[in-house]
């Protein structure tokens, strides 16, 4: 089928959720493989601290909480049917980090919300949503 | 959420021909409908812009070639038993056309190229894609 791979970025907003349900419809049909990636920003977490360890804290609490919210993803997989795999990274350009992961494991389609944690506006895009949609190769499915 | 009602922006560019085949693909299992909307613009006069009205057997004649393209697509549409209809608008702006009927009825999908008659750079998006992925209320999807 068409859409074997199916990438979702996940950042535990609403929309992200949206975006995994959507996928989930898709991948049901399909029989494809979603994979969920959470991208954890470098630059954002304590930059004003010069102390690298505060840093290394801040950065295992935030893994310990994703993956914490992810296992939950992986369950509603796993009742659907659908198989599921997670991935979280560091990274200091989100957007960039889920353009590149969607060549490598030569994703199908990108299922994306249209904003993210810092969405206010209903009308224009979110930058990271916006940049993927430009930037990638694949199809990309921006919900709403 | 199920894709039910899909409508495919289609202006006969190998992009949209993509992002009609990615549509017969995601309508096949949810035998869902597909609408095709191609906008005709009219001709272009460098002193107002795109025009409508000093053009009207032009329109006649596009409306027909639209509709020849459409035989063609409607052929592969019912190799997969999948309902396809066809709706022309005439407007002289792509965008605003598209937008206006996305939003004014009940899609739950829309999928277009990510570049059309005039795409050049593959990295950045089209004009028309990019102004439908900001501003749709529906879900859109980009087809590269």
């Amino acid at each position: 089928m068409a859409f074997s791979k199916i990438l979702v970025p996940f950042d535990a907003s609403t929309y992200s959720m949206k975006a995994f349900k959507s996928a989930l419809e898709i991948a049901k049909n399909q029989k494809s493989e979603i994979h969920v990636l959470t991208c954890l920003e470098k630059e954002n977490l304590g930059a004003w601290y010069k102390d690298s360890r505060i840093n290394k804290k801040i950065m295992t609490d935030a893994k310990n909480y994703a993956k914490d919210v992810l296992s939950k993803l992986e369950k509603i997989g796993s009742d659907n049917g659908v198989p599921i795999s997670i991935t979280i990274k560091e990274t200091k350009s989100i957007a960039k980090e889920i353009v590149e992961f969607s060549i490598s494991k030569k994703i199908n389609l990108i299922v994306i919300g249209s904003h993210g944690q810092t969405g206010f506006n209903r009308m224009i895009l979110g930058s990271v949503s916006n940049k993927v949609s430009q930037l990638a190769k694949c199809p990309v499915l921006i919900v709403k | 959420m199920n894709f039910k009602n899909i409508l495919v922006a289609f202006d006969s560019s190998s992009f949209s021909n993509r992002a009609f085949k990615n549509a017969l693909d995601i309508a096949e299992p949810n035998s869902s409908k597909i609408t095709i909307v191609t906008v005709v613009t009219g001709i272009y006069q460098p002193s107002i812009g795109f025009s409508m009205e000093y053009s009207k057997e032009l329109l006649e004649t596009y409306d027909k070639m639209v509709k020849q393209t459409f035989r063609k697509l409607e052929k592969l549409a019912k190799e997969r038993k999948i309902k396809l209809s066809l709706k022309i608008l005439h407007d002289p702006s792509v965008s605003k056309a598209i937008l206006n009927y996305v939003n004014s009825s009940k899609f739950d999908l829309l999928v277009v190229g990510s570049h059309g008659r005039t795409g050049i750079n593959r990295i950045i998006l089209g004009s028309v894609a990019n102004d439908i992925v900001h501003k749709s209320r529906c879900p859109v999807m980009v087809v590269k």
